[in-house]
């Protein structure tokens, strides 16, 4: 058995399409680690600026809590240290949002992106594990039994008395071998030249991910090996190996992802957003008109005794139109998310899935983002109707909209600047992504898929003609 | 002979494995692809035409000049039902506004945010990768496995030269490769058209044509590279391996590498810089704005709105209307300097920025110059006005519409040269200083008995905009550039001629036994 095994390691790593492949993942690893650490810098530049920035405007509102309440603050998502691993279209995503104290009003794309360019897949390790890495798993065993079974060696290998099923494990284990070392040289290439460009530093947090990751990327070579060592076994003839395994591999990277994005957008359907605005538009005229015109006005008297009704009225147009967008957000959120699940049938698109999962990248990251940012958003008004609540003179009617001001609805004293809470404090407080970012589900599939993929080797090759 | 041979090839592949393969992958893939984008095109289609008529109705409830901001809609391409492109990543709106120059588009179809940053699954993928894959199935071992059969020997004593042989392989598998591609989009074409009810005009027959043909010729160049491989490795399972890595690195490798590299090579500024730039001249509009008002207190609403009119009870501070009006007008001309010049100054920021965007791209276009999938991208998103250029024509449509739109306000006297018509469209002869007086105690006779200003302002003073007032916005859904077609598609010919140029070379002197 360590014999075949042996044989199976020394053939693929002197194999002329192993090397040259080799080369091309671990170039591809190089340049993964050189274009990370260069535009991570940028962006991480870009957002401590940004923050800087922010906090910088908001000093002068700090003198009213009024102004303070309705300042539109610009939070910026920072960017993910693990982007390398996997990248989710960073670039095409959003990732700022606007808001008060009293409402999340923009979520916008603020990149330094070049709209001429089109969407190409980001070159990170999902890529070139997903792609490049499995193409090199179906290339070295798609042949490993039928192109025995065609030289002849493989009725002299088996008249040594060697069970089937050791002879496949021992296959199995020697390509193995041969990935593992394609993998292992990639990933330290790529590790070396984000350190030594000077990357983010390996936290505990990053070791946690890439960890994961090296765990996913061998399930998928292995579920890739283990598909090559069937279909050579079950066709007994590697030019047809190799056709069907080609198609299967297109259909897992190319095919299985587009479909599912298709599916998802026929599943779950977006309304425009002029389709949102008109529901906005209509709900708030509803409102408008089921209250009496006095309960509509501020007339800047807040001892008017219709003063807390006007409260009311303009806290129930708020919340509607923040109710309506949310939902529209969390139904464009859902579509990915199904989108990415249906993609996760083919192993390529679980990867992609779970490596996203993982780093908090692509959807997972955005909704994490949007989650936080109302989460300080609601920090934020806790914060105003706390600071309100000590001004014995407020008449305590915190409401507000996008700019305006209510004259004397509450107080209006100044806050010290330091003493109002901060996103970006927030974004770190809550660790680098979550400690329970681990996709489980889907390290059970991919189990799943490897355990019925070995299965189904072993029985092919045990039944298979060798002759 | 060739005939015959041809004829022999063509048989042949038709009874083989790969090409069943093939036959029912790439025209189950056509077909469901199109169906669900033409329904895609439908829905978004549906909503541009009820966006259009909300945003008309809108447009007839103006009553003032200065509110006019009208909303230009970018309607779906339909052709993008074969290639998406651009179409759908970028916005398709833009709200024309007197003091800011027209840079990018907002808004949606109905097509998630989220989605519309993924690459999108068309026709394009589907020839980029699975027909090329197939092109090179079909012809890896057209040479070497004839030649390990020892086929090749009794072909080649038939008499027929070796260019003869060479052509009728790869027209035959050319012809092969073709059938699924025409297959799949003739199917396509007749459920759109009959269960779609998706009608085409002659021009967009003409792209979908060209559509066909890139697609055939890009195929082909995939045959050419796997017969090529077949004469220059003498063993078909070297063959495949050399066509796949030279398909892996083309197709798959070189776009993503491109972007990658050209976005280190030729960075872009920082995205910081320009919003800070929007921020600050904002800022600093403001405080010149503030220092006008307070300085010519007639005006009434933020110039956020470009809302000015004499709905406001600031006029009421003036005795006259002569001060009044002299005021606004002095306001109205500082505001539209101060508003014009940032509107300048950021269009300006925003042109160096694109052009160092132009920059990249061509940085990017040079690293993937022999990357056949990046000259087919172009060449379908050319042929269905679903590319880059399309939005920016789209986007400097909108700003001779912009142009247009203040030049009539202009030649009106809409603005500064006549503040009274900005305010109601009315002859400054018919507001003297005792329409005025009247004006002014009807005001305050309606407010002293509860009413709002919105309530009684309206017709009775302001007459509705003229419809002539609003440029016809000239912009069209489908527009073929024919030189964004010709170039790319010539370098796939090229790649094409090249690769048969080699293999046939090679083939000349190739040992057959």
């Amino acid at each position: 058995m360590f014999t075949v095994a042996r044989r199976a390691i020394v053939d693929g790593i002197s194999d002329s399409k192993y090397i040259f492949l080799t080369a091309l993942i671990l170039a591809l690893f190089a340049a993964n680690g050189f274009v990370f650490s260069v535009s991570y810098q940028d962006q991480l530049d870009d957002y401590r600026k940004t923050v800087a920035e922010n906090y910088r405007l908001m000093q002068p509102a700090c003198s009213n809590l009024q102004d303070l309440a309705v300042f539109e603050q610009s939070l910026k998502k920072p960017p993910s240290p693990a982007a390398f691993v996997a990248d989710g279209g960073r670039l095409f995503l959003p990732n700022v949002v606007l808001l008060n104290a009293f409402r999340r009003w923009e979520i916008i794309k603020q990149h330094a992106v070049n709209e001429r360019s089109p969407i190409q897949q980001p070159l990170d390790w999902n890529f070139i594990i997903g792609s490049l890495v499995t193409l090199l798993a179906v290339l070295l065993s798609y042949s490993s039994v039928s192109g025995e079974k065609q030289s002849g060696t493989l009725r002299q290998v088996l008249s040594n008395s060697l069970p089937r099923f050791r002879f496949i494990i021992a296959k199995y284990l020697g390509l193995m071998f041969c990935m593992l070392l394609t993998l292992g040289l990639g990933i330290t290439t790529s590790l070396v030249t984000i350190n030594l460009l000077g990357g983010p530093p390996l936290s505990s947090d990053m070791l946690r991910i890439i960890g994961w990751a090296a765990v996913f990327a061998v399930l998928i070579i292995s579920f890739f090996l283990l598909t090559g060592l069937a279909v050579s076994s079950l066709t007994g003839n590697s030019s047809v190996a190799l056709v069907i395994l080609l198609v299967f591999w297109i259909f897992a990277v190319v095919i299985v992802p587009g479909a599912g994005k298709l599916a998802a957008e026929q599943i779950i359907r977006v309304p425009s957003d002029a389709e949102v605005r008109a529901e906005v538009e209509a709900q708030s005229a509803a409102i408008a008109k089921a209250t009496p015109p006095e309960a509509t006005g501020w007339t800047n008297d807040p001892s008017s005794p219709n003063a807390r009704r006007i409260k009311q009225y303009r806290d129930s147009l708020r919340a509607v139109g923040q109710r309506i967008e949310d939902e529209y957000l969390h139904t464009q959120i859902s579509q990915s998310m199904l989108a990415q699940q249906i993609s996760s049938v083919s192993p390529s698109g679980l990867l992609s899935d779970s490596l996203q999962y993982l780093c908090g990248t692509g959807v997972y990251g955005l909704r994490k983002f949007t989650d936080l940012a109302e989460e300080y958003r609601q920090q934020l008004n806790r914060f105003v109707v706390e600071r309100d609540a000590l001004d014995k003179d407020s008449p305590h009617l915190v409401f507000g909209f996008r700019t305006s001001i209510y004259a004397g609805a509450f107080s209006s004293d100044a806050v010290a600047a330091a003493s109002v809470p901060r996103y970006d404090g927030l974004w770190t407080q809550g660790g680098f992504h979550g400690k329970s970012y681990i996709p489980l589900w889907q390290l059970f599939y991919l189990l799943l898929l490897n355990l019925n993929m070995g299965l189904l080797g072993v029985i092919a090759f045990a039944r298979a003609d060798i002759r | 002979m060739f005939i015959v041979l041809l004829w022999k090839e063509i048989r042949e592949h038709l009874m083989t494995f790969r090409f069943a393969a093939a036959l029912v992958t790439i025209t189950l893939l056509i077909v469901c692809s199109v169906w669900f984008l033409g329904e895609d095109y439908q829905r978004r289609l549906n909503s541009y035409l009820q966006a259009s008529e909300a945003a008309a109705l809108l447009e007839r409830e103006y009553v003032v000049p200065s509110e006019i901001s009208p909303t230009l809609f970018r309607p779906p391409s339909p052709l993008s039902m074969f290639t998406q492109g651009e179409d759908r990543r970028f916005g398709n709106s833009i709200q024309i506004k007197r003091w800011e120059v027209p840079r990018e588009a907002t808004g949606n179809y109905g097509t998630g945010l989220l989605m519309a940053a993924q690459a999108p699954f068309d026709l394009f993928t589907i020839v980029a990768t699975v027909v090329s894959l197939f092109g090179i199935l079909l012809t890896y071992d057209a040479i070497s496995g004839e030649r390990e059969r020892g086929l090749l020997r009794v072909q080649s004593s038939y008499g027929a030269s070796r260019l003869t042989l060479y052509s009728a392989k790869f027209l035959g598998a050319a012809v092969c490769l073709t059938i699924p591609i025409v297959l799949g989009l003739t199917a396509s074409l007749v459920a759109l058209n009959f269960i779609l009810d998706i009608v085409f005009t002659p021009g967009e027959w003409l792209a979908v044509g060209g559509v066909a043909f890139a697609s055939v010729l890009y195929g082909t160049v995939f045959v050419a590279l796997g017969l090529g491989c077949s004469v220059l490795v003498r063993r078909s399972s070297a063959a495949i391996v050399l066509a796949l890595l030279v398909w892996t690195i083309t197709v798959v490798v070189v776009p993503s590498v491109a972007q990658g590299a050209a976005g280190t090579l030729s960075p872009l500024d920082s995205q910081f810089a320009i919003s800070s730039l929007e921020r600050g001249t904002e800022a600093d509009a403001r405080k010149k704005h503030e220092e006008l008002a307070d300085k010519y207190p007639a005006y009434e609403f933020g110039y956020w709105t470009s809302s000015f009119s004499i709905k406001s009870e600031r006029f009421f501070k003036y005795d006259s209307w002569e001060q009044g009006y002299r005021d606004a007008e002095s306001f109205i001309r500082g505001l539209e300097l101060v508003m014009q010049a940032r509107a300048d100054t950021i269009r300006q920021a925003y042109r160096e920025s694109e052009a160092r965007k132009a920059e990249q791209s061509e940085t990017e276009q040079l690293l993937a110059v022999f990357s056949p999938s990046h000259h087919l991208r172009h060449a379908l998103t050319s042929l269905t006005s679903t590319n880059y250029s399309r939005y920016e024509d789209y986007l400097e449509a909108a700003r001779r519409y912009r142009a247009e739109l203040l030049d009539n306000f202009r030649r009106k006297g809409y603005f500064s040269d006549n503040v009274l018509s900005f305010f109601s469209q009315r002859d400054p002869e018919e507001i003297d200083d005792a329409k005025y007086g009247e004006r002014v105690a009807y005001y305050r006779s309606q407010l002293e008995s509860g009413k709002r200003y919105d309530e009684f302002m309206g017709p009775k003073f302001l007459e509705p905009v003229s419809a002539s007032d609003l440029p016809p916005f000239e912009y069209s859904f489908f527009g073929m550039d024919s030189g964004s077609v010709i170039w790319p598609l010539g370098i796939l010919a090229i790649e094409l001629a090249l690769l048969l140029a080699t293999g046939l070379a090679v083939f000349q002197r190739y040992d057959i036994r």
